[in-house]
């Protein structure tokens, strides 16, 4: 059953000079308990589509289209109706731990702060809550890391700390944004764990935001490859990484270590100027005279969508 | 002619020290000894926290080491006289995990380029254009962003300038901090294969700093652990 259903929905932001056109007619259907990951380059429009749905965007933001939850178009929601949503029922996990966490605040008290404010809970009961949670997601040294500030703990650590502080509330949705960025091959497989665990546990949908092909591969059922705002391809995990269909899904998967680094051709696309039709073409080793005038349609198969001409 | 061997770091310790009555020591990493040969490239592993990038740090002579030496050329960095000093500090070259970070963010690309060339004594404004333009088709910038400020730029491109602004100082040791850590992949392999490039045409050594063990792999041509378990070149 459809969980969060995101329908055309196009971003746009307006600079001094120019328009950035960040997501451009996205449609998206988030299963129940399933985890998606939202994959591409830095600048590809994934993190908007995560803020977009919790509606946390600048003011010179333009957005166009639906994102249905439970019945309800977020994007016509007001701003009490989302701060019920915000955290109770759709918790985000942002992408830098050292600036997400109060740096003054014990991590006791940051990871119990969403009970006291949604739930009402006395502090007391609140903290020890926060305990269990974290006993639950298997902290060690639980009483000297309830008491400590989260300077004196390494990314990994603080990242672990965020990601029990969304779980607390025990969210419908859980989005998390670049959650093993600039960490270490350990504290990589740390939060790669809690993540997997926490699906297994809770039973939250998550929509997954990153670069890292590992995580994905380890614990995403489905991936949806973005390029310039727009979605290239959604599949199957395993079916993805046997055989990705669209060019730049191949391409992206070429750069990795395992396939010897390999580079994509050409520069990125400038986000306030896009390419008419698919906008991999300037870039694309298989483009033909169609590509540079029409955009793809989106063809199905075997279940998996692509948007490439190479398959109509 | 180069010596087969740049840069040694013999037996070199780190310890900090903290606190400002009852001073305390942290030991960082112990009796580190390696070798940079011309032309080559050392890859350093190890977890976070472990002291890689205080290593760099040393050999790039940032930071004093708590014992031992570094040896540039034969010499020991930290005892020079000026002019041998300043020709190291031009010669050895770091660069760092964040390039936006690096960059000035009140200068335009063009003036942080121009910058560079007047402290390496290039008087000759067309001359110093001329360097520039090198630099900028080695690294693949094009000339537009010349007036733009470093946030107006990707992280790719940033860390493209950063390497330009190092090759205008024509180095012989660029060490590498995690040069690749804030990019994503299909940036990180261009950044990788351009490093390689440039390291065939101009003959630089590297000291390449990173936790990705794939990536140290690919990059270097002798590899030190600084992890305690496997503290081993291979």
């Amino acid at each position: 059953m459809s969980c969060l259903h995101i329908k055309n929905l196009s971003v746009q932001f307006k600079t001094g000079r120019d328009t950035v056109f960040a997501v451009d007619r996205v449609s998206l259907d988030h299963t129940g308990g399933e985890t998606l990951a939202l994959m591409g380059e830095t600048g590809c429009g994934k993190s908007v589509i995560a803020n977009s749905i919790v509606r946390l965007l600048p003011e010179n933001t333009s957005i166009k289209g639906e994102i249905f939850f439970k019945g309800r178009d977020l994007l016509k929601a007001s701003e009490r109706e989302l701060n019920q949503i915000r955290g109770q029922e759709i918790a985000i996990v942002l992408q830098n731990p050292g600036l997400a966490l109060n740096p003054i605040k014990k991590l006791g008290k940051q990871i119990a702060e969403p009970l006291v404010i949604h739930k009402k809970m006395p502090w007391k009961q609140a903290v020890s809550q926060a305990e269990q949670m974290m006993n639950q997601l298997r902290f060690t040294g639980l009483k000297e890391k309830i008491k400590a500030y989260p300077f004196q703990f390494s990314g990994g650590m603080n990242q672990r700390v965020i990601i029990a502080s969304s779980m607390v509330l025990d969210p419908r949705v859980i989005i998390a944004d670049e959650p093993t960025k600039g960490l270490d091959m350990e504290a990589r497989k740390e939060v790669m764990r809690e993540l997997a665990d926490i699906k297994k546990r809770k039973g939250s949908s998550l929509l997954l935001i990153t670069h890292d092909f590992d995580l994905s591969r380890e614990i995403a059922d489905r991936i949806a490859i973005m390029y310039a705002g727009e979605i290239m391809e959604i599949a199957q995990n395993k079916k993805y990484f046997k055989e990705p269909l669209h060019p730049y899904a191949r391409a992206l998967m070429q750069s990795l270590p395992e396939n010897g680094f390999k580079p994509i051709p050409g520069p990125p696309v400038a986000m306030t100027d896009p390419p008419r039709g698919c906008k991999f073409h300037p870039r694309c080793p298989f483009r033909i005279k169609k590509c540079a005038g029409e955009r793809p349609p989106e063809i199905t198969i075997n279940g998996r969508q692509v948007r490439c001409f190479l398959y109509a | 002619m180069l010596p087969l061997c740049l840069m040694e770091i013999q037996d070199v310790s780190k310890t900090f020290r903290y606190g400002l009555i009852k001073r305390k020591g942290r030991s960082v990493f112990n009796n580190i000894s390696l070798s940079i040969p011309s032309g080559g490239t050392v890859g350093i592993t190890g977890k976070s926290g472990i002291g890689k990038t205080s290593l760099g740090k040393i050999a790039a002579g940032i930071i004093p080491p708590s014992k031992g030496h570094v040896l540039y050329k034969g010499k020991d960095i930290f005892k020079m006289q000026k002019a041998e000093w300043n020709t190291f500090r031009t010669k050895v070259q770091m660069m760092f995990q964040d390039p936006e970070g690096a960059l000035n963010p009140m200068k335009t690309i063009g003036r942080q380029f121009n910058a560079v060339c007047r402290l390496m004594g290039e008087k000759d404004n067309n001359k110093a254009c001329k360097r520039i333009q090198e630099v900028m088709d080695q690294t693949g910038l094009s000339d537009e962003i010349l007036d733009r400020f470093p946030n107006e730029l990707s992280g790719g491109q940033n860390q493209r300038v950063a390497l330009g602004r190092v090759l205008l100082l024509e180095p012989e040791i660029i060490i590498l901090d995690e040069p690749t850590s804030a990019l994503d992949i299909s940036v990180q392999a261009q950044i990788l294969q351009l490093l390689k490039t440039i390291q065939q045409e101009n003959r630089i050594s590297y000291l390449y700093i990173s936790h990705n063990k794939k990536l140290i792999e690919f990059m270097s041509d002798t590899i030190f652990s600084m992890d305690k378990d496997e503290q081993d070149s291979y």
